[in-house]
């Protein structure tokens, strides 16, 4: 360790010295509490803060950010906030290792370009804890009272003087004047690290956390909880590793021009997981306290390479109102745990995308066609309007893009096409928010915006030699109809393919005009069926639910693969129906649906359990999923 | 595109979230541009006959004639906006349906009682369907052009429908409930005003209705057990701006 | 043979629901001249009972959306009469700059946007900014009222419904800095305030205006000292001189059939005039220089008993909020957070401040626990409806040869005088002449 000291004295001179060539930010007294604030000189700081009202989180994923403006329908402009060069000093171990965490969730799989910018930009100067804060409980995580990573100064409290350590290259230069520590400044670092270490009696025992919890889903301590969290978000808002984020665009009243701006959204808030058609996928107040609590406990760690997703500042229990308490709830758990039972926890694979363009830039689009399907429902066939881009645009059967109108927003749909056709791909889809509903009244050569592809489609590889049972229902038959195009164009690597369709009404059937060519193509059966026929309407197939199908099928759970898609109700009949035929979780493929508003695993709405559903999914094997703690079907 | 109709109503009300309909100066002649106003009697002598595509209803409904008058209004506006906490809860004047019966109310204020006619003071959605609100004592202006932008694109505005608390901790504000004490309503109340009283170190008062999910018995709880509030206290302050909405009730009733 | 009635089932451009009902006999004689508002009862005075005194200024203020400063104010004065509470000089200074904000955008909104109108023939201020010429007044306009709704903002919070000013002082005071930059603003505003007094005084000088002279009894708050706003003695052009906690001993109210509100009379006297007028006419040496410099220029002396040029006197209030604003800024300076402290104490008292549109009195009993038992609120037009009554029997006689639609927009020019706040009257406007033929 490579360390220096700096005489109490002198942190003004430190200070100003800072100020030439960074703008200083640290911890301000704000009436009774602490805020991190614009440093005018070394007296504004008050490093005996225990803590501050928001993380410095604040300054690298800001509360409001502007991802870009546009100005009709097409224009791009604008790149955020620019940053210059910035000094925190004065961070806190457990803040110091939140932004470690941070880090995974921005730098990891798509780089985001702001949050990236402003790491780059910033110096760190952390402050090690010689005295421990009321609710803290870092010791638990080995998240303080001291830091071992990310900083570029680390500065310990010996009395008269700080013991500085080196912590980057950078540091270093920042420390140039400073006498070196002796040998004596450095065991009193030591001495009152451990001192300080002693006294935070507060802790959580992190041992198997995600065991615990798993088997404790159930638990009167929830329903407790519900009773007295009063939903307002406060814990998550000033959580240090919380990154959620809603993105909505914003108008001014010409209508045309405005920005696209994400904002720091809650897992606490009752509209979190809304989706078109106000469905609300955790509507029950446990639900959403079991979710923040296993997500900072456990599944943060799962999803970001063991980076805690809890550092144990105590923000969340000395902001809440009726003092909720992570290291309270864990005791009440561990003083009455459920029975033990084997849990295998599910870890997502972490992919790494590092785009060339920013992640958040939509490429323009096309509409090159529109054809539609059902009263509500529509294919648009698109086009990028760089031919580059379109030439070099391939995807899976299954995956998604993100399809802005600007002005309106945003919204995660399938791709129904098989990237087998180079020249467009298509998305069908039904109109039924803000979004779909504005595409709807778009024309054939307007423009959209287009990100994506993302996610995990269908296990085209996997099925390779096998039988295929594909099963869709309503609108799910979209994003499975690449998976049949894909098929018929590798006819003979599949063995028996069967697709069984299920709509509400055979008015609300997609694709009809092509069923007569799928059933043409070798070997393989369709089978339809409806809930109900309307008076007057011609039907010569099936009625009832789509499991009632699965008496007419020839597919036996032997050499086979299922693939199901459609409302979730209607999938859980499905597996529920196929397992008792024998078959098993591993053979079956679902596709879920959940609120996205990035696609690459930066907003957190889409989540379940560990899962991104974005980047995880869309499509996950029922096998993985099926023991998640929040019980999918 | 054929400039939409908008039209302004006013019943039992202080008339103050017409005024900012007014007070959006900066904007004004822009939304002016932007729309049709028909019927805006504050602003306006001639007024026309709807239908209209949006209207904006603003205050209580308190007497049998005015609800004779909402119930037209709704069948004349294809977009029907309940504007301010009058107009969304019922408001203040609601505080008269929990204060005894509606003739001690009117036996109160005046002694000659043989021309006054009222009726409880209820929101609008009490009686008729409605499309969109915009919450507050006053409405907040934002919120307003907000409304009004999103109509003109045909979707759903973009409003926070969580608690006062998330805007109030993005200000950084020293909790006043947490840290002094004081009974903030922020926690149960719908958000939207920026946090505008807990940013004046002046607690909540909940004048924008119950937020999504809100839990009012529970902090009613505190307020009772920690803030050493009377059972009083804790009635007047959830039966004050939104005391018809069931949430806010759970609250006064909760002590 | 029929009566000829003047009806306007409501009044458009004033604050809430009224109307007025005039019906001329065959020989021209007034058979009926009132105002009826029909603003429904609100029951403010009810639902007080039982609340909390520091509660009352915060919900009063709710009576009126465009005057809502004047009501809080009173309140917040009667409830620390009451319970003997006492706040600092700076507390005082930004009551009142508070004060002046509303004022400012209060005159701004009924000048231009509510009466101007009628003297130009348009129907409404949107119409008159679809005239080229006329939208750069509407734009200066709408500046001067945002100006005023600033002044709100920084010292109140917001523009309706102050949230900063409390029983015992300001729980947030506003940055000097922020002070300043208004003064600059309030500086630059001065000389579209002047044309406004220029304007007023050439739109009310045209016939039939100059003519239409009533000579009433003219009431207002007065301080020697400086032009009173939030705090004076009660006088009036007849002699009455009172303390303003004697209110209700000197004005009564009666309730009157097919009106939600009351009219008032002055104890053993008969109708009487409230707002700018009267208290242009009362106070006039307490006005700022200039603004006594602009009333010379356009020819205004006091007293002048034709309500018609309540907008001229609004005019010149204009120029004096402005001028009283920027002294209220200099005296401030740089204020400094008090926190606003009072005890629950039994007492009763009343207290009465200048509303835009007159004189506001609120008053009432608190128990020992801060519990309200009683609560009376008066509204400044109020006061004003049985003299515009009066004003009716007087002008419509001379006003008979006129077409019946131009009769009636010169009866809602005569509510307009009054700038009347129904919600607040309630505690509105249908005109309806009838004349027999």
């Amino acid at each position: 360790m490579e360390a220096f000291v700096l005489p109490k004295a002198e942190l003004g001179g430190f200070v100003a010295k800072l100020k030439a060539d960074y703008e200083v930010f640290g911890p301000v007294a704000k009436d009774t509490e602490f805020v991190f604030g614009p440093i005018a000189a070394a007296e504004d700081l008050r490093l005996d803060y225990d803590t501050t009202i928001l993380p410095p989180k604040k300054y690298f994923h800001r509360p409001v950010e502007t991802l870009f403006k546009f100005d009709g329908a097409v224009e791009i402009a604008g790149e955020g906030e620019k940053v210059g060069k910035q000094v925190l000093f004065g961070v806190h171990p457990c803040d110091v290792n939140a932004l470690l965490s941070l880090d995974k969730v921005f730098l990891g799989t798509y780089p985001d370009p702001y949050y990236k910018a402003r790491r780059e930009n910033t110096v760190i100067i952390g402050l090690n804890c010689v005295a421990p804060c009321e609710n803290g409980f870092c010791s638990s995580f080995n998240t303080g009272p001291a830091m071992d990573a990310g900083f570029d100064l680390a500065l310990t409290d010996i009395g008269d003087r700080y013991v500085v350590e080196v912590g980057s290259a950078a540091g270093k230069e920042l420390a140039a004047g400073l006498a070196a520590a002796s040998a004596d400044d450095l065991i009193a670092r030591n001495k009152a690290l451990r001192a300080c270490q002693q006294k935070i009696t507060r802790r959580i025992d992190a041992e198997n956390l995600g065991e615990l919890l798993h088997q404790n889903v159930e638990h009167p301590k929830w329903e407790e909880l519900k009773e007295e969290c009063l939903a307002c978000g406060t814990c998550t808002t000033v959580c240090p590793t919380c990154f959620c984020f809603g993105v909505k665009d914003y108008v001014d009243l010409t209508l045309k021009s405005g920005e696209r701006p994400r904002t720091w959204d809650s897992c606490m808030f009752y509209e979190f997981s809304r989706v078109a058609l106000d469905h609300i996928f955790r509507p029950d107040r446990a639900a959403r306290i079991k979710q923040r609590i296993f997500h900072k406990l456990a599944y943060f760690s799962q999803q970001f390479e063991g980076s805690p997703g809890c550092v144990g500042c105590g923000r969340c229990v000395s902001t809440c109102i009726k003092s909720i308490d992570p290291v309270e709830i864990v005791a009440a758990i561990q003083a009455n745990p459920n029975p033990p039972k084997e849990v295998k926890l599910f870890t997502p694979v972490i992919k790494k995308i590092t785009p060339e363009k920013s992640p958040w830039e939509p490429q323009k689009a096309v509409i090159k066609a529109i054809k539609p399907q059902t009263k509500d429902t529509t294919t648009y066939t698109f086009a990028f309007v760089d031919a580059k881009v379109q030439e070099a645009y391939t995807y899976d059967p299954g995956v998604f893009n993100m399809i802005s109108i600007f002005g309106i927003g945003e919204a995660p749909i399938s791709i129904s096409s098989c990237a087998d056709v180079k020249d467009s791909f298509d998305h069908t889809i039904r109109a039924v928010g803000n979004v779909t509903n504005a595409l709807a009244k778009l024309q054939v050569g307007d423009i959209v915006g287009i990100r994506g592809p993302y996610g995990v489609g269908w296990p085209v590889e996997e099925m390779k030699g096998k039988n295929v049972l594909l099963v869709a229902g309503g609108i799910g038959l979209a994003p499975l109809r690449p998976v049949i195009k894909y098929i018929q164009a590798r006819r003979d690597q599949y063995g028996d393919f069967e697709i069984l369709y299920g709509a509400r009404t055979p008015n609300d059937m997609l694709f009809t005009d092509e069923f007569e060519e799928w059933r043409k193509i070798p070997n393989t059966r369709l089978y339809l069926t409806v809930d109900y026929v309307p008076p007057g309407v011609e039907w010569g197939h099936n009625i009832g639910v789509v499991t009632t199908l699965f008496d007419k099928m020839a597919s036996r759970p032997e050499n086979t693969i299922m693939i199901t898609c459609g409302p979730e109700i209607m999938m859980k009949f499905v597996v529920r129906g196929l397992l008792a035929r024998g078959f098993s979780p591993e053979q079956i493929y679902v596709s879920l649906e959940r609120r996205m508003s990035c696609g690459i695993k930066k907003c957190g709405n889409c989540q379940i359990g560990p899962v991104f559903v974005c980047q995880d999914g869309p499509v996950f094997k029922y096998a993985d999923i099926k023991d998640l703690p929040e019980e999918i079907f | 595109m054929a400039k939409p109709r908008i039209a302004v109503f006013k019943f039992s009300s202080c008339a103050g979230c017409q005024l900012e309909l007014l007070n959006i100066e900066d904007h004004l002649l822009d939304v002016l541009g932007a729309v049709d106003i028909a019927y805006f009697v504050m602003a306006k002598r001639e007024n026309h006959e709807g239908p209209y595509d949006i209207g904006f209803v603003e205050g209580a409904v308190t007497s049998p004639k005015e609800l004779l008058e909402l119930k037209k209004i709704r069948e004349e506006c294809k977009v029907l906006v309940a504007m301010g906490a009058c107009a969304c809860t019922g408001g203040l004047p609601s505080i008269k349906n929990f204060a005894g019966t509606q003739r001690q109310a009117e036996e109160r204020v005046y002694t000659e009682l043989w021309d006054i006619k009222s009726i409880p003071a209820y929101g609008i959605d009490y009686y008729v369907k409605v499309d969109a609100y915009l919450r507050g004592c006053p409405i907040d202006i934002g919120e307003m052009v907000e409304l009004i932008k999103s109509a003109l694109l045909g979707v759903n505005p973009h409003f926070r429908p969580h608690s006062v608390c998330n805007e109030c901790k993005l200000k950084e504000n020293v909790c006043l409930l947490v840290n002094k004490g004081k009974p903030c309503m922020g926690s149960v109340t719908a958000a939207g005003c920026g946090a505008l009283c807990p940013s004046l170190n002046r607690p909540c008062e909940g004048c924008r209705g119950p937020a999504n999910d809100a839990n009012a018995a529970s902090l009613a709880q505190t307020f009772l057990t920690e803030l050493g509030l009377t059972r009083d206290d804790v009635r007047r302050k959830f039966l004050k701006y939104a005391g018809n909405t069931p949430e806010f009730r759970k609250g006064a009733e909760a002590v | 043979m029929s009566d000829r009635r003047i009806f306007v089932d409501y009044i458009a451009r004033t604050e809430g629901d009224g109307a007025i009902d005039i019906i001329i006999g065959p020989n021209g004689e007034l058979k009926k001249a009132r105002w009826e508002v029909w603003e429904p009862p609100r029951f403010f005075e009810a639902f007080l009972v039982g609340r909390k005194a520091e509660e009352v200024p915060e919900i009063v203020q709710r009576i009126c959306g465009i005057c809502p400063h004047a009501h809080h104010l009173a309140a917040v004065r009667a409830v620390e009469r009451a319970m003997g509470v006492k706040v600092s000089e700076q507390t005082v200074l930004l009551r009142e700059l508070l004060h002046y904000g509303d004022w400012i955008q209060s005159h701004a909104l009924h000048v231009y946007c509510l009466a101007v109108p009628d003297f130009l023939g348009y129907e409404s201020v949107i119409a008159m900014a679809g005239n080229s010429e006329l939208l750069p007044i509407v734009g200066k306009a709408l500046q001067l009222k945002r100006l005023g709704n600033d002044i709100s903002c920084i010292v109140g919070g917001r523009e309706v419904h102050p949230v900063a000013s409390t029983v015992g002082g300001f729980t947030a005071v506003p940055e000097g800095s922020e002070l300043r930059k208004l003064k600059e603003r309030l500086k630059a505003a001065k000389e579209f305030a002047f044309e406004t007094v220029k304007l007023a005084a050439k739109l009310a000088s045209q016939p039939p205006y100059p003519d239409l002279v009533r000579k009433c009894e003219h009431v207002s708050l007065h301080d020697d000292k400086r032009y009173a706003i939030n705090d004076g003695r009660l006088v009036s052009t007849e002699g009455l001189n009172v303390p303003d906690w004697e209110y209700p001993v000197w004005i009564i109210e009666k309730h009157v059939p097919s009106c939600n509100c009351k009219h008032a009379i002055i104890k053993g006297r008969d109708s009487f005039m409230v707002g700018p007028l009267p208290r242009v006419n009362n106070n006039f040496e307490q006005l700022s220089a200039d603004a006594k410099a602009a009333a010379k220029e356009v020819g205004f002396t006091a007293p002048c008993f034709n309500p018609f040029m309540s907008i001229v006197a609004r005019g010149i209030e204009l120029v004096h909020s402005i001028d009283a604003s920027i002294e209220l800024i200099d005296e401030l300076g740089d204020p400094k957070y008090e926190e606003p402290k009072f005890e629950y104490k039994a007492g009763e008292s009343y207290a009465v401040t200048e509303a835009a549109r007159g004189i506001c009195c609120h008053g009432g009993r608190i128990d020992k626990d801060g519990v309200v038992q009683k609560w009376d609120i008066v509204a400044p037009t109020a006061r004003n409806v049985y003299n515009l009554e009066k004003d009716f029997e007087e002008f419509v006689p001379k006003l008979l040869h006129l077409s019946d639609e131009e009769l009636t927009l010169k009866c809602e020019i005569m509510v307009r005088n009054y700038d009347p706040c129904q919600s607040c009257a309630t505690h509105s406007i249908k005109v309806r002449i009838r004349r027999e033929e």
